[in-house]
């Protein structure tokens, strides 16, 4: 039944007033996979996060997800279809961290009623997968970074869409609490099927996280495979303007990237 | 636990603060006896007096707490926003016009000049990147209430004098008999405002983290923030036409009930709804009270607990290096 595309973009242009950010982007996310985005800062990343979500309007082309012309949707099939691990959530009043998780039931809350049961099953079902049960009544003030941002993928969880969005999910985060993110988010594309798509400027981590990346450079897309053929020394000297030596683990094959400052 | 103690404490208050306000007035402390025709003229005064403020407290609390959560801003209320004073204005006009034989005309006007002013305020505050900030906002708050009580001295200058005396009686912020009509026409108005904005209350919940992120949850912000400002400027306007002019209850009451009933707004609006009606019922009393047998304008009584409430609040933000 479901569309084989949890993403497609067809010669996709968006623009903030004169400026063009995007020039005709091609891009398509299997469903079910996991996708990453790579890029120099002000390649498009985030403003194809904002076309992708109908946050913004294309200038031109088609964006559809699972088929959906995304902003023709109404919001709460929306939030069914996409949800988003934003860069920063700015919390200024103190939710516990199951009411956050609430937020995340928005679109499906019935303003009469009030959350009901399935709505909480849900919000404990995912403070679960992502190991927050016990800050439940803590609030998400006053979490350190790597609990808020558990608590932000509970939230997009509850949530439930078939396709997740992270945003820099580990920019903020230690060694230790971005290998246990990174677990949680593969453990949700294994288990329940959600579709993933990665940004971050953290090479190292999204080439052995991703099957398949996309690099993007002055709002196009110049690469697009498995990390080993998106990321050559040359390309990288032509995006980043840098020396970066990618080498091969030899016991893992795991991909290691590092710039030279000299 | 602490919630728990909170209802109860507040339930407890919904019977002793409209007690206190029936049995206080400048005609003594005690139940009113019926006078010698058999009616109780006085009983009826002081019922439709603590009704009003009840009325009034509860829409500007929930205004409050409405534009706290779409602007994002701690500060934000409708006397500083700006809102009640251009509803003040509004309501003036038609009152200097002589348009007070229907009562519907007096809680439209101000629902019209409260408009107008929160769109100036918002246009004015707004930035290039990204929403208004904090001291944009109040900034243009200020400046454009000044602006309205310019213009509203104009009128109460230019006004036949009994118009003026009515007018300017109004303006303090005062609860002493508001026509009936226009009590009840106010209440069925603040009524709707209020069901409305807790039948969005999820919406508001979203909305607390942001534009973008309630978008991402499910939200129609594009619809939805201009709704939740139109209701929220809608109880504040109604509650001016009510009362006039009184600052703070907006401020003061949300941010108390936020701290005892916690953030989430299908129980924080209609608690701060009602602990908003008791707090300007009790600063009432205390008007009445204070220099009896002389009476005080209530917002007297608001600005006094408020103007400091709001400094302190302001105070920490800055130490918080928040902008």
């Amino acid at each position: 039944m479901s569309a084989p595309w949890a993403i497609a973009c067809q010669r996709v242009e968006a623009a903030y007033g004169p400026r063009t950010v995007l020039h005709g982007v091609e891009w398509r996310v299997e469903a079910g996979s996991i996708c990453g985005l790579v890029g120099p800062n002000g390649a498009g990343k985030s403003t194809l996060f904002r076309v992708v979500t109908g946050l913004r309007p294309p200038r031109q082309g088609e964006v559809t997800v699972f088929g959906w012309a995304i902003r023709r949707l109404p919001a709460n099939d929306r939030a069914g279809l996409v949800g988003v691990v934003p860069q920063e959530i700015a919390v200024p009043v103190p939710f516990s961290v199951r009411q956050f998780v609430l937020l995340g039931r928005t679109a499906r809350i019935n303003r009469w009623r009030g959350p009901t049961r399935r709505d909480w099953e849900a919000v404990e079902e995912a403070m679960e997968w992502t190991d927050t049960l016990a800050l439940a009544d803590r609030p998400v003030t006053e979490l350190s970074g790597g609990e808020r941002q558990r608590a932000v993928v509970a939230m997009v969880l509850a949530q439930d869409p078939r396709l997740i969005l992270l945003d820099e999910p580990t920019s903020h985060l230690d060694v230790q609490h971005q290998v246990a993110l990174i677990q949680i988010v593969r453990r949700i594309n294994r288990e329940r099927g959600t579709t993933i798509v990665l940004i971050s400027h953290d090479l190292n981590l999204m080439a052995n996280v991703c099957p398949r990346l996309v690099l993007m450079d002055h709002g196009r897309v110049v690469a697009d495979g498995p990390p080993s053929d998106v990321l050559t020394e040359d390309r990288l000297r032509q995006v980043y303007h840098c020396t970066i030596r990618v080498r091969q683990d030899p016991e893992s094959g795991a991909l290691a990237l590092f710039p030279l400052f000299a | 636990m602490k919630e728990r103690l909170f209802w109860v404490g507040l339930a407890v208050a919904a019977v002793i603060i409209p007690l206190l306000s029936l049995m206080t007035g400048p005609a003594g402390i005690g139940w009113p006896v019926g006078g010698a025709g058999g009616g109780n003229p006085l009983l009826i005064l002081r019922i439709e007096r603590l009704w009003a403020a009840l009325a009034m407290g509860a829409g500007l609390a929930a205004a409050g707490v409405a534009f706290q959560a779409i602007l994002r801003n701690p500060l934000a209320e409708p006397y500083v926003l700006g809102v009640s004073g251009g509803a003040s204005l509004g309501a003036a006009g038609a009152m200097s016009l002589g348009v007070v034989a229907s009562f519907w005309s007096i809680p439209f006007a101000a629902f019209i000049g409260g408009t107008m002013t929160l769109a100036v305020v918002l246009r004015l505050a707004r930035s290039d990147e990204g929403p208004p900030t904090l001291y944009g906002l109040i900034l243009s708050g200020v400046i454009v209430s000044s602006v309205c009580s310019g213009l509203l001295m104009f009128l109460l200058t230019i006004a036949p004098s009994e118009r003026a005396h009515s007018i300017l009686w109004w303006m303090f912020g005062n609860l002493q008999m508001p026509p009936r009509a226009l009590l009840e026409v106010g209440s069925v108005l603040l009524g709707l405002g209020l069901a409305g904005l807790v039948l969005l209350a999820p919406e508001l919940d979203a909305l607390t983290l942001g534009r973008e992120t309630a978008h991402y949850v499910g939200v129609r912000t594009e619809r939805l923030i201009p709704a939740i400002l139109l209701l929220a400027t809608l109880l504040a306007a109604v509650s001016v036409a009510i009362g006039g002019l009184i600052g703070f209850v907006g401020l003061v009451v949300p941010h108390a009930i936020r701290r005892l009933a916690g953030p989430v707004h299908r129980r924080l609006l209609p608690a701060a709804a009602v602990a908003g009606g008791l707090f300007l019922a009790l600063s009432d009393v205390v008007a009445r009270q204070i220099l009896a047998p002389r009476e005080l304008p209530v917002g007297v009584i608001t600005a006094l607990v408020g103007g400091p409430f709001f400094l302190a609040l302001l105070k920490r933000r800055q130490e918080e290096g928040v902008g």
